[in-house]
Formats: C-alpha cells, structure tokens, sequence
C-alpha cells in the first residue's frame, strides 16, 4: 500500500496542498480530479518522487520513503506518465521502450492488442498522439509497476481516441496494478470505473479512500 | 610517407583522444571545457612514470588513464548539482586549476641526457621514451592508431549496450531515464570518469610522442577544438568525432598557403557545418534511420 499522509506543499509561498491523506492500494482504479491548479499534478509529482513536499510523509507498504528519489521509487514499481508526452525524436519508439527484445517478444499480445506494433519502427513525429499515449503506459506496464499514475491522459485527445484509451486501460492494467487517473474529464473515469476523488482548495473533498 | 605526414596523421589521432572524451560527456548531456587538463594531467603521468620512474609503456598508459580518470571522478562529484553553463564553466575552472598547479610543479633530476622531470613553465624535457626503444615516427603512428582505433572499437560495440543507451536517456532527457528507475546521477559520473580517463590516455600518447611537455600547451584552445570535433561530427556514433577531426585537420593542413586567413575559413566552415547539420554529420536521428533501413532490409 502506498500512502501519502498529511501533504502540505507551498509554491512561492502559496499554498497548493494543505493536508492531504490519500492511499493507494494495489488492484484499484482511483480518478484524481479538480479543476486547474488545485494540486493534482503536484500530488502526483510528489507520490511519484518527482517534488518532496514541505510537510507530510510517504509511506510504502509501512517504510517511509518521502525523500527517495523519482528513480528509486520507480524501481519499486511507482511509475508515471506525462501530461505532455516526452519521447526523443531522434530514436525509433521500439528503442523507447527501454526494455529488452525478450520482453517486447513475451509481450506482442498486449502491443498488438493496443493498436501499436505497427509504430515500433517510426519516429515519435510520424505517430498520432494516442498512440503516443498508450506507448508511454506501456513502457511503464512493461516492468509490471504496482502504481501507476497517469498525469492527464486525455489532453489532446478527441472523445473516440478516449474512448479508446480507456478499453485499452480496461484491457491490460490488471490486479497486481493501482492506477491513478489524475484528470478533469470525467468520461475516462467513468469508463474505467475509477473512484473518483476530488482536490479543492488544497484539501481531498471525498475524503480518504480506502478500498 | 614523408614525415610531415606522419606528424600530421599522429597529432590527429592524439586530438582524437581529446573529442572522443568530449564526445563521452555530451552523451550524457553536458558540455566540459575541461578535457585539456585531463589530456595533460595524463601527458604528465606519463612522462614521469617512463622518464623519472622508467616504468614500462604499458603501465605508464594505464597510470595516465586512472589518474586523470581519479581526477575526472573528482570533477564529476564536485559538479552534481550542476548542468548546462554552469557545467561548463566549472568544468573550465577546474581544468584552469589543475592546469596552472603544474606551473607549480618542480622535481627535477640530472642524468647523462640532460634535466629529466616537470620543471614549473619550463615543462617537463627529455622524455626520451621512443628515442630509448628505437620507435620511429611511423612505428609511433602505429601505436596512437591502434590504441585509437581499439578505443573506437569497443566503444561501437557498447554503443548498443544498456550503459549507453541509459546514459544517451540521461543525456536527452532526465525526467522520463528517473521515470523509468534510472539514476542520472551513475551515469554522469561514470561517463565524465571514464571521458577523463580516455582524454589522459592520449595525452600520454602525446608527451611520448612530443618528447617534451609543458603546461601551456594545455590551455582551453585544446578542449574547444576537441568539443568542436564531437560537435561537427555528431553524436550518433562513435565515428562522429574522427570524421570531426578529419574535417578540421585535414582542412587547416590542406590551405596552409592561406597562412593565417586559415582560422576564417575554419570559422565559417564549422558555422556552415553546422547550418546544414543542426546535430553534427552523424546525428542520433541518421543512425536511428539507417538502423530501421536494415531492419527493413532484413525483414523484406
């Protein structure tokens, strides 16, 4: 279980999180919304290691690890992808993958399944954006995270590519997996049947989940 | 081959040592001012463990690349917070540092051939290394080539290693190398040790091949020419930094007759160079098209 208590993070001194208690369990499907700049993004940077909050603590399955590094965690199976999709246009998306030939071999059901074996070969700037999107979820499932947090994955997206997203989120992210959705749209939550919590003025309105 | 030639091909395989280093460092996304200092502090090793400690080649090699390497390793620590310019400058600092403590650097002993040992801005004379075994300036050039071209070598067969692509991650894009459990901070440090440790290599080559060494002859003019030459080159391939050199070299030796106009034209030929190849001749993204070519290839 991974769990995020009593967060608090300034910015230039104004206050984005301000006590916040959330935890994570493996096989749950958790949506994080909240309007613009309400500290979704934030909560996700920190539970990923990506920003240490002021106050609070990160506990994973009972150690606090609130100053571990971005990598560390992600070698305990916290991952993430990027609101903005980050990949370099100078390599093909099969090198982007980082991962052996052996485990994209093991693997060609799901990327078959997702619609994007026929986009190993190209470069990041002759693919559309969904399938860009599912790539970078998959070269996080490929090393089998335990939480998964996706920053804003519909950005970008027209409602059938969503849609879409959503079928392959169904599809591929199973039980040994939390995922974390952080959005403002709600159709994908609903499609994945997410328990929806919200971020206002800092503060978790729906309360603590725990599932 | 005359030896004019001879000189020429041995003082680009020694600079090569100089933009292979260079070249290290940009992959994993930073830019030193500073392998001069580690060409000379190896060129220094050098000379003293043949010429004042009369060890053999092979060990005073070695030496030369685990000192400067020491000497990297140190760089790279004092540098972990840094990137960008600020790398770069304190990369320069540190090799203006190192360079002008040799200035200081005074152990002197006479034998039969004259003053052996570094001697403050005098330098460091009589490494009688290749007078002493008979190598001649061609057996020399075999030499640097061949420790070159091993260098060059083993450095395309890591290229397709897991070190290297972590490292050219790290280089591009730090966010997404932690995302995926990647540690920035190893390969940043290896790859500015190991850049060290190759630049002092050759300049052990170097102050064996000049017979006579002194520390202005490391000053920063060294280390740009050497980033110029990974930069022209580009860094999709090890290659990238010889073709670098070639282009330069090659260039400034064959419009010698110009005299010192040579340096605009170098000037404006590294510019236009570099309008027609934004990422150098050999950028990531050429290798990443002729790679998918034969993968074409092979699947048709």
């Amino acid at each position: 279980m991974l769990e995020l208590k009593g967060l608090k993070k300034l910015f230039d001194g104004i206050s984005v999180l301000n006590g916040v208690d959330i935890s994570f369990q493996q096989g749950s499907k958790i949506g994080l919304s909240g309007g613009n700049g309400t500290g979704k993004s934030t909560l996700l940077n920190i539970a990923t290691g990506f920003l240490t909050p002021e106050e609070g603590a990160i506990i994973l399955n009972g150690d606090n690890i609130t100053h571990f590094e971005a990598w560390k965690l992600s070698r305990l199976g916290v991952k993430r992808t990027f609101q903005k999709v980050r990949f370099n246009d100078a390599l093909i998306l099969k090198e982007q993958l980082y991962t052996s030939d052996k485990i994209i071999k093991r693997n060609l059901h799901m990327l078959e399944g997702a619609g994007i074996i026929d986009y190993l070969y190209s470069f990041p700037n002759e693919v559309p954006l969904p399938i860009l999107r599912k790539i970078e979820v998959i070269r996080a499932l490929l090393d089998r995270p335990k939480y998964l947090f996706l920053d804003e994955p519909s950005a970008g997206m027209a409602a059938t590519d969503l849609n879409d997203f959503g079928e392959f989120l169904k599809d591929y992210i199973d039980m040994e997996t939390c995922l974390v959705v952080v959005e403002h749209r709600m159709e994908l939550m609903r499609k994945i049947d997410a328990n929806i919590c919200e971020l206002r003025d800092g503060k978790l309105v729906t309360g603590n989940i725990m599932i | 081959m005359s030896l004019y030639i001879v000189t020429i091909l041995t003082n680009m395989t020694l600079i090569s040592f100089i933009a292979i280093s260079a070249y290290l460092i940009l992959i994993v996304g930073e830019v030193s001012f500073g392998q001069q200092a580690f060409f000379g502090i190896g060129a220094y090793m050098t000379a003293t463990s043949t010429a004042l400690l009369g060890l053999d080649i092979v060990v005073a090699l070695c030496l030369a690349f685990i000192v400067s390497a020491l000497f990297a390793l140190v760089l790279s620590f004092l540098t972990v917070r840094l990137s960008g310019l600020y790398f770069a400058v304190a990369s320069l600092s540190f090799a203006e540092l190192l360079r002008l403590s040799l200035y200081k650097v005074d152990y002197t002993v006479e034998t039969n051939s004259g003053t052996v040992g570094p001697n403050g801005p005098e330098g460091f004379q009589n490494i009688r290394w290749i007078f002493e075994n008979n190598i001649s300036p061609e057996n020399f050039l075999v030499i640097a080539l061949s420790s070159l071209l091993a260098l060059i070598i083993s450095l395309i067969f890591m290229e397709n290693s897991k070190l290297f692509k972590n490292a050219r991650l790290v280089g591009k894009d730090q966010i997404v190398a932690q995302s995926i459990g990647i540690r920035p901070f190893f390969y940043r440090v290896s790859f500015i040790t190991l850049a060290g440790g190759v630049a002092g290599f050759g300049g052990g080559l170097f102050a064996l091949f000049n017979t006579y060494i002194e520390p202005s002859m490391f000053g920063i003019m060294l280390g740009v020419h050497g980033l110029a030459y990974s930069i022209i080159g580009g860094l999709g391939y090890p290659l990238g930094p010889l073709i670098g050199v070639f282009i330069d070299i090659g260039l400034l030796e064959s419009v010698r007759f110009l005299s010192e106009y040579r340096m605009i034209l170098f000037g404006g030929l590294v510019a236009a160079i570099l309008i027609i190849f934004p990422e150098g001749i050999i950028s990531p993204r050429l290798v990443s098209r002729i790679k998918r070519k034969l993968v074409e290839k092979n699947n048709a």
